[in-house]
């Protein structure tokens, strides 16, 4: 893959965490077994699991109101949820009937940043494995619907920001105004909003919620890039995956302020022709 | 004719069960925490001699473990407490429960220490020690009278 030259990079970004995923139907022919003997497969590298509880998609719970009666309709074969550790403890795969993902890490300051250029090889490796341990079981391939991009930034109290007052120092497009002289400042502040992704019928979602990590205030500014892939074809879903990454770039810079660019050093990638 | 509604989960929730790193989100917490937490931010600001005995300023690693313990105890065992800083640079947490007294200090090392106190018609029976594990219920049942 070859990033648009004009992608913004940065030299310290506050990310402490990517996760990539891919969302699909309920697998057909899929058993609560498989999620042991997919173990069996990687258990060299995630010698650790911890079993879940189902994470309802969106299309996995719905609930019809009727006049003539009330039905809850809850999908999906498996209500369960497997979590493979990696030794290092920097990896994680997800894995539920209609789910696979991989999330990657920070464990403290000293761990290096997380390259979607480095991380998207592992996950293109793990999905592949995947797809060839259900193909041997004769489970029903995975039709994919969405492919997900999530980088999770924790921005820490005194790197740009001291109180939720200069929220407008962090965020682009926060005033913190008020029409009138009535309310005080406010004491919490969260955030919630969604951009469509028109080239991908997908959405961007941006969160920021305070929160406090090991004893230190941070704000959690969590970027959320879920797209439609044309097929289910390795291809067409690594490019809408890379077209999701690109999203919460992009989002990621433009959300933000130019202070905060400066305390990440913004950087050109065609000065530095790597990521 | 029959009329149909349909209710979608919501889409959008406040924690993303996707993500693994741990973070306590301050939307999540109860009020009494959310107050203290405010109480301990205006406490950093404390001066030099803010005592007029000669304190520092309540130290960083105080504070961090200040609201470690906000963030990782059990909240819902735990009443309300009273919150003030403690000369020599450190905060005190003080919950009264009936008979029982419970001090949390948070040392300006970051360090952690205890001393619960039973108060009987005879005397104040005290005990003191050291808190590593702030997930640890049992000092909260203690406090409630559950246990002895």
């Amino acid at each position: 893959m070859t990033d648009a030259p004009d992608l913004p990079d940065f030299k310290r970004p506050p990310a402490i965490e990517t996760l990539m995923g891919f969302y699909y139907a309920p697998l057909k022919g899929w058993k609560i077994q498989y999620f042991g003997l997919f173990w069996n497969d990687i258990r060299k590298d995630y010698p650790e699991v911890q079993v879940q509880p189902f994470i309802a998609s969106e299309q996995g719970l719905r609930l019809e109101l009727k006049s003539e009666k009330a039905r809850l309709q809850i999908s999906g074969e498996v209500p369960v949820h497997w979590q493979y550790l990696h030794g290092s403890s920097k990896t994680l795969i997800q894995i539920q009937s209609d789910t696979f993902i991989q999330n990657w890490r920070k464990r403290n300051d000293r761990d290096p940043y997380l390259h979607y250029r480095e991380l998207r090889p592992s996950f293109e490796d793990m999905w592949r494995r995947y797809c060839e341990f259900l193909r041997a079981n004769k489970v029903g391939m995975p039709v994919v619907r969405e492919c997900e991009v999530t980088y999770v930034n924790h921005i820490d109290k005194g790197v740009g920001w001291r109180t939720l007052r200069d929220l407008g120092d962090v965020i682009s497009g926060w005033t913190g105004q008020t029409s009138g002289s009535f309310l005080p400042s406010p004491e919490l502040i969260s955030l919630d909003v969604v951009y469509p992704i028109k080239e991908k019928g997908g959405r961007l979602q941006v969160t920021l919620q305070p929160g406090i990590r090991d004893g230190q205030e941070t704000l959690q500014l969590t970027l959320t890039a879920r797209c439609k892939p044309g097929s289910s074809t390795m291809q067409e879903l690594m490019t809408t995956l890379d077209i999701a990454r690109e999203w919460v770039v992009r989002g990621f810079t433009d959300f933000t302020t130019e202070n905060m660019h400066k305390i990440w050093t913004k950087t050109d990638r065609r000065e530095r022709g790597r990521r | 004719m029959s009329a149909t509604a349909t209710a979608f989960k919501p889409k959008r929730t406040s924690h993303r069960p996707q993500q693994w790193s741990t973070i306590t989100l301050l939307a999540n917490v109860s009020s009494w925490a959310f107050e203290c937490m405010a109480k301990i931010s205006e406490f950093a600001q404390l001066p030099q001699n803010w005592d007029s005995y000669g304190s520092n300023p309540v130290t960083p690693d105080a504070l961090r473990m200040a609201r470690k313990f906000l963030s990782e105890s059990p909240l819902a065992l735990i009443p309300e407490p009273s919150v003030s800083p403690v000369s020599g640079g450190g905060l005190g947490f003080h919950w009264r429960v009936e008979t029982r007294d419970l001090e949390i200090e948070f040392l300006p090392d970051g360090s952690v220490e205890y001393i619960k106190t039973v108060r009987t018609p005879e005397g104040s029976k005290s005990d003191e020690g050291i808190v590593d594990n702030f997930s640890d219920k049992k000092i909260w049942y203690w406090l409630a009278g559950e246990l002895t």
